[in-house]
């Protein structure tokens, strides 16, 4: 008998484990959704952004639908950009979805997104932070692109 | 035999939950494709320099590529000709001749000067460029600059125009470029 709970136990672990492990991707698109994030960082080859943006993220099921959020910068201008994590929760895409408005405010946040869209490698995943890195980035081919993001 | 049983079951079920369990990243939904909004299209460069000694003495320059960036290639490209020892004040008029009337696109780097910087690099030429125009932050355009020549010689100027909106720091590193024209320049 004690050789079987030893064994439902084990058993049991390996499974959560494995669960959690292979679940990465879930469970980092969980934290993030749901929230308002504010960018901490955001650097181009070390030189930082003037402007740091923060971001609406609704609730959303990225095995379901196309996950969305806003990319909202300090004049109130706001572009729409689809996200996603993949790869065992390794990668994180931003995708811009504007188009440009002819309007100041929201045209800078809409261009601002547009170059920061790209894939990124998870490089720190925390409840309420998280880094990411590029060299790929839309407007910045080539260049390191580094994007922290804590949550309010 | 009935330990080794039990062990089978519960590994099978292991795998079994794992397998129905764990999503792959081929069930995500497919992330779509980045919307890439062109920069302003700019097809003429025009570059006018006033003498400022004597201003009936009036050179310019153009560069114009008729349907913009990519495509066909120009049609008009000036050599910026200037006498020596002499001080230039200087006009950048950029249009869209893609649409009638064209569109001054200058007037709208103007307007949203904050978010726009010119660049020039001279190259083998002793030109020199100062601007003397500023946006609402005090930081230069370029939209009006003075351009100092002194010894006569056959080299380049570059002139770019970067975008950079929400980034302008004063330098031309951040941002994208929207226009650059690399001009032969013949101080003479």
């Amino acid at each position: 008998m004690k050789k079987i709970l030893i064994l439902v136990t084990s058993t049991v672990l390996t499974v959560a484990i494995l669960f959690t492990a292979c679940n990465k991707t879930k469970m980092y698109a969980n934290r993030l959704d749901g929230g308002e994030w504010h960018i901490t960082e955001l650097s181009v080859d070390g030189v930082t952004e003037a402007e740091l943006p923060h971001w609406q993220i609704g609730e959303c099921d990225a095995y379901k639908e196309s996950c969305t959020g806003d990319w909202e910068n300090h004049e109130g201008g706001k572009g729409k950009f689809a996200w996603q994590f993949r790869e065992k929760g390794n990668k994180f895409e931003i995708s811009n979805q504007s188009e440009l408005t002819g309007e100041h405010k929201q045209d800078e946040a809409i261009l601002q997104c547009q170059n920061f869209s790209g894939v990124y490698e998870v490089k720190e995943h925390k409840k309420k932070s998280m880094t990411f890195e590029t060299s790929s980035a839309v407007g910045f081919s080539g260049k390191k692109v580094v994007m922290k993001i804590e949550k309010e | 035999m009935k330990e080794k049983t039990i062990k089978l079951l519960f590994a099978t079920l292991a795998v079994a939950t794992i397998w129905t369990s764990c999503k792959k990243d081929k069930d995500l939904v497919t992330v779509p494709q980045p919307v890439i909004n062109e920069s302003e299209v700019i097809t003429t460069l025009k570059l006018t320099f006033v003498d400022s000694s004597n201003t009936s003495n009036i050179k310019y320059a153009t560069f114009r590529d008729p349907d913009g960036d990519g495509g066909l290639g120009y049609d008009i490209f000036d050599t910026i000709k200037l006498e020596p020892n002499k001080t230039w004040l200087t006009t950048i008029i950029l249009l869209n001749e893609t649409v009638s009337p064209a569109d001054t696109i200058s007037n709208e780097v103007l307007e949203e000067g904050v978010d726009h910087l010119f660049c020039f690099s001279p190259t083998g030429t002793s030109a020199t460029v100062t601007k003397t125009d500023l946006d609402a932050n005090a930081l230069p355009i370029g939209l009006q600059s003075k351009w100092r020549t002194t010894s006569t010689g056959l080299g380049t100027m570059q002139v770019e125009l970067r975008h950079q909106p929400g980034v302008k720091d004063g330098s031309c590193t951040p941002g994208n470029t929207d226009i650059d024209v690399v001009f032969q320049t013949k101080i003479q």
